[in-house]
């Protein structure tokens, strides 16, 4: 593969983050979180995975993605140590984290272009007088081809320190595809949540979500339903038997989707503001965890309800809450100067 | 590329677009009646190069809604820059989320409101969606999505181009601008079909401007939606001004 770039997947020459720390917006977005500092330099901590008893956690720091070991210090605080060298292909984005069969799995997308049209930018005789106010943007060029860049899906799997490239299925229609987090069940089977862009071709962004396997035929995927919010978080958590989709939709609300209930969505009772995701207990997606003003909230969800009885697991100035699958469980909980690991 | 990963290259803080008077508000709520609830001026991080076509904007938006509609800007509301989301271009500072402009005399555009109320504020709606799409590829509205009904989303992922027939964004666009200025009746499916072919030739007729191809050319591009702009902030119905083609056939 000869578009493999070798590189350490870790941005170079980074400079001290100007302007700091952001605070936390109200809805609809979710805040730009920024943790503790990795390598002097402030960093996103965007998701984590513990694979053979080890913790390693995706973190971007100043718009570059990189992969880092956690190392504890006792207390169930970690830090990150160094940065697992990933060679992913020319335009890889990273997502998330993910475990299977002992191996690292850097999940996200692969930049490609999806399709291209003609433009002319000659100005025509006599136009230049038709407007009031002459626009800055346009060059005074001729024609030429412009390429509309899409995205499919791409999974990184570091098997014994080597990347392996694995490219699940993509629909060909769908301008933008990409693995947004995976997971592997009781059976060694790798379930992966998909997000695409469906009919629409502007944005990057999710708009719908798919479960299918890490290599399955596209029609053999599961529809998530409804569309999701603009500022939609969306994640996956599978357990031993069971798995769960937690999403925010369209009309605002978070829904959460479980493959023991062939994936229909119902909405997440006492849900409240913020950023939700399922964490494993007892090797199942049995509670929820729930970021909202720097504090993070655990709750049961009990079928058929779904009622949530919440508890506070944290209180101080947390930033994110991400949801530690691969081998065990429990929340990696960030704030402004660690990362703290938290029994669920 | 496609969107970026979280973190703002080249960063700038920046409380304003356009002229300093013109500050960001942070919308937190809505009153009774659907319009937005605003706070005081407060500060973003923006990428120095989007900021820059911000500003752009906000100078030739003030230009049209003072000159055509004597309405010169005097805030811009706001619900976000940066969100650490795959595949974004907001995760490294290059999109706005807009809810809201206010005028000096008290008028207003609002996002969550303004597109399904009255005749004059679809225009104003319309408007400022027009003019984003003279400025940004990507402008999403409430007729692109319900995940747009109470902001407008822009970006500068992709560059000013021309009418895209296949995208959504620009069909709806010109769907409302044909029921807006030109009654046209069209629903706004954000399908290109026979329909909004014709009613889109009435319009460019309308204007007369259908020596030009808004298709193909970035610059017709540019003066189909200045005269759809010059018209919503003038609120008046499309033919009121004109190019040089010619009237209507
Ligand atoms: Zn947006």
């Amino acid at each position: 593969m000869s578009d493999i770039s070798r590189r350490q997947f870790l941005g170079t020459g980074v400079t001290a983050m100007a302007g700091g720390i952001i605070a936390a917006t109200s809805i609809p977005h979710l805040a730009f979180a920024v943790g503790p500092e990795v390598s002097g330099i402030l960093g996103v901590y965007r998701s984590a995975v513990r694979v053979g008893g080890r913790i390693y956690a995706l973190i971007t720091v100043q718009g570059a993605d990189a992969v880092y070991l956690l190392e504890g210090h006792g207390t169930g605080r970690f830090e990150p140590t160094s940065p697992v060298e990933v060679d992913a292909p020319r335009g890889f984005f990273a997502t998330s984290l993910a475990a299977h069969d002992g191996d690292l799995l850097v999940c996200g997308g692969r930049a490609e272009a999806w399709k291209s049209y003609d433009v002319d930018d000659a100005l025509p005789p006599g136009l230049e007088a038709e407007f009031d106010r002459l626009p800055r943007n346009i060059p005074r060029g001729g024609r030429r081809r412009e390429t509309v860049m899409g995205s499919v899906p791409h999974i990184v799997r570091i098997s014994s320190g080597r990347s392996v490239q694995v490219s699940p299925a993509s629909t060909a229609e769908r301008a933008h595809e990409f693995v947004l987090g995976a997971g592997s069940d009781g059976h060694g089977l790798l379930l992966v949540l998909l997000g695409h862009t469906a009919d629409l071709h502007e944005s990057g962004e999710a708009v719908e979500l798919e479960v299918g396997t890490g290599d399955a035929e596209v029609g053999k995927r599961m529809a998530i339903r409804g569309r999701l919010s603009h500022a939609a978080y969306a994640s996956i958590t599978v357990g031993f038997s069971d798995a769960a989709v937690v999403a925010e939709m369209d009309d605002g609300v978070p829904r959460i989707a479980q493959r023991s209930g062939g994936w229909e969505t119902a909405v997440l009772g006492g849900a409240t503001r913020g950023r939700h995701v399922a964490v494993l207990r007892d090797g199942e997606p049995a509670a929820i965890a729930s970021i909202a003003n720097g504090v993070v909230r655990i709750r049961e969800f009990l079928d058929p309800e779904r009622t949530m009885l919440g508890s506070t697991l944290y209180s101080r100035e947390a930033i994110d809450v991400l949801p530690l699958s691969g081998d065990g469980s429990g929340v990696l909980i960030v704030d402004r100067h660690w990362t703290e690991l938290v029994e669920v | 590329m496609s969107g970026c990963s979280c973190g703002v290259s080249n960063p700038v803080s920046k409380d304003y677009i356009g002229s300093t008077a013109w500050e960001l508000r942070h919308r937190t709520g809505y009153a009774s009646n659907g319009t937005g609830v605003h706070g005081g001026r407060h500060t973003h991080t923006f990428n120095e190069g989007f900021w820059n076509q911000c500003d752009d904007f906000a100078e030739d938006y003030n230009y049209y809604t003072s000159t055509y509609g004597s309405k010169p800007v005097d805030w811009f509301g706001d619900i976000g820059i940066v969100a650490c989301k795959a595949n974004s271009w907001h995760a490294c500072g290059r999109a706005f989320d807009l809810t809201a402009v206010y005028f000096t005399d008290g008028g207003y555009v609002d996002c969550n409101r303004s597109w399904r109320w009255g005749l004059t504020h679809k225009r104003r709606y319309l408007g400022l969606a027009a003019q984003l799409r003279r400025e940004f590829g990507t402008v999403l509205t409430a007729w692109y999505n319900t995940a747009h009904k109470n902001h407008i989303h822009f970006d500068n992922g992709s560059a000013f181009t021309v009418i895209r027939t296949s995208y959504r964004s620009d069909t709806t666009l010109v769907q409302a601008s044909c029921n807006y200025l030109d009654s046209a009746g069209l629903s706004i499916d954000g399908v290109w079909g026979p329909r909004t072919e014709a009613a889109y030739q009435n319009l460019l007729r309308a204007f007369h401007l259908q020596c030009y191809d808004p298709k193909t050319s970035t610059w017709a591009a540019s003066v189909f939606l200045e005269k759809i702009v010059q018209h919503c902030y003038a609120n008046k119905s499309a033919g009121y001004y004109v190019g040089s083609c010619g009237g209507p056939t």
